[in-house]
């Protein structure tokens, strides 16, 4: 059978194999008989296809298929977004499923065309380049234009996907008209590729006797992706199993469901082979969700304190040629709640326009949503300050709220459960040495370098709500925990969600330890397999910890209950007498007891089971982040002289794996600021830096080590006291570095337009007038 | 096509294997050799996930022909420990948590080896530029510096005794 192969089955993280060079990722497993697949992909941005000429790519040495979209019309649809969203007229958002492969017309470069499987990756990718397909090249739209008249698609007019509006018009109207003064601002969120190390790949079987599938596949999550492979192909989802093993790295791009997850299923179908396919790093660049890539226009309304009225934001979204799953949410339902931050506001306007363009589509990355958000509230108030010749840290302290514990809802009506806000940003202005700064801009001045400081506070909205509220039919995220004791005082525990690197299971071996009185040796956490467990969350939006110690819990709590109910059968007595504590069932009164590897051992499996934790709350985490800047006037090389990062995350379960991530999350946002984006030629499309030497990636030299103090205000949502921490950094990096840039090159009028990514040639022109 | 019979060793044992002209170094690891800690991350050498080290000089084994490593000595990541005993490097990475995903794991180990076996006593600045060859899209490098640097003082001390 299939679903029996040894080399599938559930990981636990194993940082020791991974040192060694034994961890096994998707390209490391090899089955026997594997054929291998090679997508042949569209060179132009936008074309109609005529006809695609396959017969001597069929006829070529070791070729076993060759698929296109004709052949798989009746097999697979595209695969579904499943965002709803409704624009501002009741009208629901254009449909725009992303195709497998494109049938009547390409619409990106880079989308597939054909799948061949061969014997090899060389047969295969030879009989590509046999396939004969005619395209009538079509002119290309490569940004949101309302003026364009080109049509990604003939039933999305302009365009539009979307027109969504958030908050009161009428109210923010008002405070905007009564406003002592307005700040303004326009800020463009370049295009990003989420680049993990470890590309896409994808190996697939098909067992003919039951019509059942396996996927192995590095995703975020196994029964996301079954679930929106499952409809594509119109199967009950527990007709395929989706199995991940160690992940290189995912930051929101391996959540999603792929073309060549489904092309590999349907080809193991077609030849009854496994068939596998790895995505070279060029093709990584052109089918690999993208990110960001928003046009904004902002505008603050004070009044004559310098109090915050209202703000008001236009976002153009670019969502690329066709919806990934979580787009249309990315775009809007997850920036907006923290738009706002924690300050006090009178009124917010939100109104976002998401277009289709002649591009890789776009979804969530590192954030999503939330960073975009902060960047532009940040650099709005560097701008009102500015303005108005205030200090930037007294403008944000008259509107920010100090550390407090009560729970108080943002102007978004997000609710904010208590948190450090202005305390956070007096601890990271201390911490950063800002009243010494003068004196150090001063002496970079002597050396002829400029000097800049800046900061940013931002707010985090985590635990996967705004997602399942709109996708999940119960409307709050649920996570999933499979128990399972051993006679030999050992406890397998598989959960849901899927580690990409995050240590997140640690503190829930700790948890599961204490609680059952168990080795914490002898304790594991596996996950990634959909045959495992019913169902389960996945990874994604810094939820894992909040979402699966609610599961944990939960299965805690089943787990008594099944031992409680069992006693009292074995022992005669009735089930409130049985009482539980460190590990141990016990009989009120008596020296009766029994420790739960005796139960696992005398009547086994009477423990075990799965369990479902709904997650009601989730966190809001904050905190402070100041950067320090020198540029070289000469070159404009941007070196971080300094990064200090103050975070309210909570009660820290595990101090390495949490400065891990506010090292790496501040990493790709000063990533974002100063190298990272994915440039298109304008007319043609042709994307210009899709490798990694184009593609500019922070390296070693780069990165400045981050300065980090832990200044956590526990959470009452969940058992461990956290707040999520793995995207701040995303969020606060890029309005800082940005804010000390603007900081350091204030006395050139161009610094005001000076966009990301902040390159050393943007920088020269600035100063240079050029 | 013909293929080529290429003789090495490989991690201190012989090793010999078969390839194809076209074949790169990574490839006859992987998949002759079934020695998969060496990583493809883009198969154009920028990202040093597929690092490995030839007659002493640290190389991108993707972009090393497999028939050139005929009579060469070559050390991959499997061959940086001491059986059951990590290398100091190994280990360091383990105590500051070096590493999260994994992937780019192996190439920055082999790379940080080639490092202190040609520069036993870097500088932050010298590691951070030899290490600019090595991606590394989770950790922001901060901790992996760190463990270098310490893996260097300790073998430098356990030298000095």
């Amino acid at each position: 059978m299939t679903f029996q192969h040894t080399a599938f089955a559930a990981y636990a993280r194993d940082e020791e194999a991974f040192l060694r060079g034994t961890g096994r990722y998707v390209d490391d497993v090899s089955l026997p008989g594997e054929a291998h697949g090679v997508v042949l992909r569209s060179p132009h941005a936008h074309a109609r296809i005529r006809e695609i000429a396959t017969e001597r790519a069929k006829a070529a040495p070791g070729v076993l298929a060759v698929l296109t979209a004709a052949d798989l019309a009746g097999e697979v649809r595209p695969l579904g977004c499943v965002m709803p969203l409704v624009s501002w007229n009741g009208r629901p958002r254009a449909e725009a499923d992303r195709p497998v492969l494109a049938g009547d017309k390409v619409r990106h470069v880079g989308e597939g065309v054909a799948f061949v499987v061969a014997e090899t990756i060389a047969a295969a990718a030879d009989a590509a380049a046999l396939i004969e397909v005619a395209y009538d090249p079509l002119p290309a739209v490569t940004a949101p234009d309302a003026a364009s008249r080109v049509a990604v698609w003939d039933h999305a007019p302009d365009n539009l996907c979307f027109d969504w509006r958030f908050g009161d018009s009428d109210a923010c109207a008002r405070q905007f008209a009564a406003a002592a003064h307005v700040a303004r601002i326009r800020l463009v969120l370049p295009r990003l590729a989420p680049t993990p190390i470890e590309p896409r790949a994808a190996l697939a079987t098909h067992d003919p006797a039951d019509g059942t599938f396996t996927l192995l596949a590095n995703t975020q999550g196994v029964h996301f992706v079954r679930r929106v492979l499952a409809k594509a192909f119109g199967l009950p989802p527990e007709k395929l199993r989706v199995v991940t093993p160690h992940v290189g790295g995912g930051f929101g791009s391996k959540i999603f469901a792929y073309p060549e997850q489904a092309l590999v299923l349907a080809a193991a179908r077609t030849t009854g082979r496994p068939v596998r396919w790895t995505s070279t790093r060029a093709e990584a660049f052109l089918s690999d969700t993208q990110a960001r890539d928003h046009r904004t226009e902002a505008e603050l309304a004070l009044d004559a304190d310098g109090r915050f009225l209202a703000i008001r934001v236009q976002i153009a979204a670019d969502l690329g040629s066709s919806l990934s799953q979580y787009a249309p949410l990315t775009a809007t339902g997850v920036g907006a709640p923290v738009q706002g931050g924690a300050y006090r506001f009178q009124a917010i306007e939100i109104a976002v326009r998401g277009a289709f363009t002649n591009t890789t589509p776009v979804d969530a990355y590192r954030g999503a949503g939330r960073p975009e958000a902060t960047y532009v509230l940040e650099r709005l108030i560097d701008r009102a300050a500015a303005d108005l010749g205030v200090d930037p840290a007294e403008l944000r302290a008259r509107n920010l709220p100090d550390a407090q514990e009560a729970t108080f809802a943002a102007v978004t009506g997000l609710e904010i459960g208590g948190g450090r806000f202005l305390d956070n940003q007096r601890r990271c202005l201390d911490a950063a040495d800002r009243a010494g700064f003068p004196a150090r801009r001063a002496e970079s001045a002597a050396r002829g370098r400029l000097r800049g400081f800046g900061f940013a506070n931002y707010l985090e909205s985590n635990g996967g709500l705004a997602v399942a509220q709109m996708i999940e039919p119960d409307k709050l995220p649920v996570e999933a925990a499979r128990l399972s004791f051993g006679p030999d005082g050992t406890l397998d525990i598989v959960v849901g969600i899927q580690s990409t690197g995050q240590d997140h299971a640690a503190p829930l071996a700790h948890h599961a330890a204490a609680t059952f009185g168990l080795a914490l040796a002898n304790v594991s956490v596996r996950e990634g397999d959909s045959a495992l467990l019913a169902r389960g969350g996945g990874t994604g939006g810094s939820r894992s910890l909040l979402t699966s110690s609610r599961s944990l819990e939960q299965a805690v709590t089943d787990v008594i209950e099944r031992g409680r109910r069992a006693l009292s059968v074995h022992w005669g007595v009735p089930p409130e007498t049985v009482a539980f504590d460190a590990g141990v069932f016990r009989v009120a009164g008596t020296n009766q007891g029994m420790a739960v590897a005796e139960i696992a051992a005398e009547m086994p499996g009477v423990l075990d089971g799965e369990s479902h934790g709904i997650l009601t709350h989730g966190s809001c985490a904050n905190g402070c982040h100041a950067c320090e800047v020198e540029i070289d006037p000469e070159t404009g090389q941007v070196e971080i002289v300094a990064y200090t990062a103050v975070d309210d995350f909570g009660t820290v379960q595990n101090p390495a794996a949490v400065r891990g991530q506010v090292q790496g999350s501040v990493a790709q946002g000063l990533g974002e600021a100063l190298m990272e984006c994915l440039a298109r030629d304008p007319d043609g499309g042709q994307p210009l830096s899709a490798s990694l030497l184009d593609y500019a990636l922070p390296r070693a030299r780069d990165v400045p080590s981050v300065r980090w103090t832990d200044n956590g205000l526990r959470s009452r949502t969940n058992v461990f006291g956290a707040k999520a921490c793995a995207e701040a950094g995303a969020s606060a990096a890029p309005p800082a570095a940005m804010n000390a840039i603007a900081d350091a090159l204030a006395a050139f009028p161009a610094a005001r337009d000076l966009q990301m990514p902040a390159r050393p040639p943007d920088i020269w022109r600035v100063i240079h007038g050029r | 096509m013909s293929k080529t019979h290429v003789t090495t060793t490989i991690n201190g044992e012989p090793a010999e294997f078969l390839c194809e002209p076209h074949m790169t170094l990574l490839d006859a690891l992987r998949d002759e050799l079934r020695l998969t800690g060496s990583k493809e991350g883009c198969g154009s050498g920028d990202c040093g996930a597929c690092s490995v080290i030839v007659d002493g000089r640290l190389v991108c084994s993707c972009l090393v022909l497999a028939v050139e490593a005929e009579g060469t000595t070559i050390t991959t990541i499997e061959g940086i420990a001491d059986g059951d005993e990590l290398h100091p490097l190994q280990r360091k990475f383990l105590e500051h948590a070096a590493l999260q995903c994994g992937f780019c794991t192996p190439g920055l180990l082999v790379a940080a080896k080639a490092l202190l076996d040609a520069n036993p006593n870097p500088t932050e600045t010298e590691a951070r530029y030899w290490l600019a060859g090595n991606l590394c899209r989770c950790t922001g490098y901060d901790k992996i510096i760190r463990a270098v640097m310490d893996a260097a003082a300790e073998i430098r001390e356990r030298q000095a005794a």
